[in-house]
């Protein structure tokens, strides 16, 4: 069974499971560019597509290993999390310190205006000045659009020390945007990205 | 700027709006293309056909299965070069020695082969179930000897010390090695051997392994023996895995 946008990603996994390739690809096309997002915050472009692959290598791998009853996509971000972190390892850096250390140029992307770009890359240089956990919860809360609930599967704590961790984060977040050097907009409505599957 | 975080952490955090409204600049997203990946995935995708598909077994198969590779290796030796003194070893000795060796060789395959879908086990516990695996090997052949009531537990201390340990080495490192083979076929890691930990791990597993076959193969219960021929088993594991690993930190 390939469905489309209507069919669940546990139920594409769960054809997948049973030999279903299309059902890969569905999931494929649905998660490899919020990926590739995810991890070209931190990374240059061509590593973040390389984690990607192998985001979607190791869901092939464990695919055996994917419950029923389990929800998708905290099972698929932890895979990713666990690769970043990884790779970060790998390389003896922190993911937030990566992109400047490096120097990395970015090229202006299309759709999105270069003064867009600049702010996103501001918004991530301060949430580099948090500690990694807060980061991390805030930044899967926000740019990844996962209920708190999912944040606390992927980073393996409780769903409580992941709220008290993106309270501190938010209360830090707000003294460091009033500092020096970092231009707040007006005040906005809250809304993550992609506010679906809130708990 | 007013906030409305909540006063109790464990409720649902909001961003007070300035946040909020800044951080929804950090969402800024470009349209991605991942076409060409689609591909390139496809092409890695067709190397875990085959022996490669091992690694696709749910985790408890896979762990089962390097489990009793490592057990059919020592039946092998045990059928094929038994140790002469078995019969006098007491029951009781037997069966603590093997649980010593065993319970930390099943801490370093389920270390080992931790799915990158579960959060990372942390440090402390994969150093702990290494620290194990060389502690034992260390504590076995420290032991009492189990007997001395057997010809063949009596040689390899005199004259023919050298000999003997070094035998009993290479015959430790012939057999283990298999297992560095079997445990990389079971293992999803991308990076493989490269990595620190899993090097390390894999390194416990292959010296667990050889020191259970030289246990069932190896009659001499004299530590002098025990330490060159039979600890020493761990050295060019460990010289692999520090030599492979070095670049790394993977933690």
């Amino acid at each position: 069974m390939t469905g489309g946008e209507g069919t669940t990603d546990e139920a594409l996994m769960a054809s997948y499971v049973a030999g279903d390739q299309r059902a890969f690809a569905e999931l494929f096309a649905r998660y490899a560019p919020r990926l590739t997002r995810m991890f070209g915050r931190d990374l240059r472009p061509d590593d973040a597509h390389d984690l990607m692959q192998q985001t979607f290598l190791q869901l092939h791998r464990a695919r055996n290993d994917f419950r029923q009853d389990a929800k998708l996509r905290p099972w698929l971000y932890t895979i990713a999390r666990n690769l970043l972190r990884q790779h970060f390892r790998r390389r003896g850096r922190r993911p937030e310190a990566s992109l400047d250390a490096q120097g990395a140029a970015e090229p202006i992307a299309p759709g999105v205006t270069p003064e867009q770009q600049a702010e996103a890359r501001q918004v991530r240089q301060v949430l580099g000045r948090l500690p990694a956990t807060q980061a991390e919860v805030i930044s899967l809360h926000w740019f990844e659009g996962l209920s708190f609930r999912e944040v606390a599967q992927v980073v393996g704590a409780s769903e409580s020390a992941v709220k008290v961790r993106a309270h501190r984060g938010y209360a830090k977040l707000r003294e460091l945007i009033e500092g020096p050097g970092v231009t707040a907009p007006g005040a906005g409505a809250y809304m993550p990205a992609a506010p679906r599957n809130r708990a | 700027m007013t906030t409305n975080t909540h006063s109790n952490p464990t409720s649902e955090p909001r961003a007070d709006p300035a946040v909020a409204a800044w951080l929804q600049r950090g969402q800024a997203a470009a349209p991605v293309d991942v076409g060409a990946d689609w591909g390139a995935l496809q092409q890695r995708l067709a190397t875990e056909r085959g022996l490669g598909g091992l690694r696709s077994l749910p985790t408890p198969v896979r762990g089962l299965l390097v489990f009793w590779a490592g057990l059919l290796l020592v039946l092998a030796v045990l059928l094929a070069t038994p140790r002469p003194d078995l019969s006098v070893i007491p029951f009781g000795r037997l069966l603590a020695d093997l649980v010593l060796l065993g319970v930390p060789l099943i801490a370093v395959i389920v270390a080992f082969l931790h799915p990158l879908h579960r959060p990372p086990l942390s440090p402390t516990i994969r150093w702990v179930a290494i620290g194990l695996a060389m502690f034992v090997v260390v504590a076995s052949a420290s032991l009492p000897a189990a007997h001395v009531d057997h010809p063949a537990s009596l040689r390899g201390v005199g004259d023919d010390f050298v000999p003997v340990a070094l035998a009993c080495f290479m015959f430790g490192v012939v057999v283990a090695t298999p297992m560095v083979v079997i445990v990389r076929l079971f293992g999803r890691s991308g990076s493989g051997l490269r990595r620190f930990f899993p090097t390390l791990l894999v390194a416990a597993i292959a010296t667990l392994v050889g020191s259970i076959a030289l246990y069932m193969h190896c009659p001499i219960t004299a530590s002098k023996h025990l330490f060159a021929g039979h600890v020493t088993v761990w050295l060019p594991f460990l010289a692999a895995a520090l030599v492979l690993g070095r670049r790394s930190s993977d933690g």
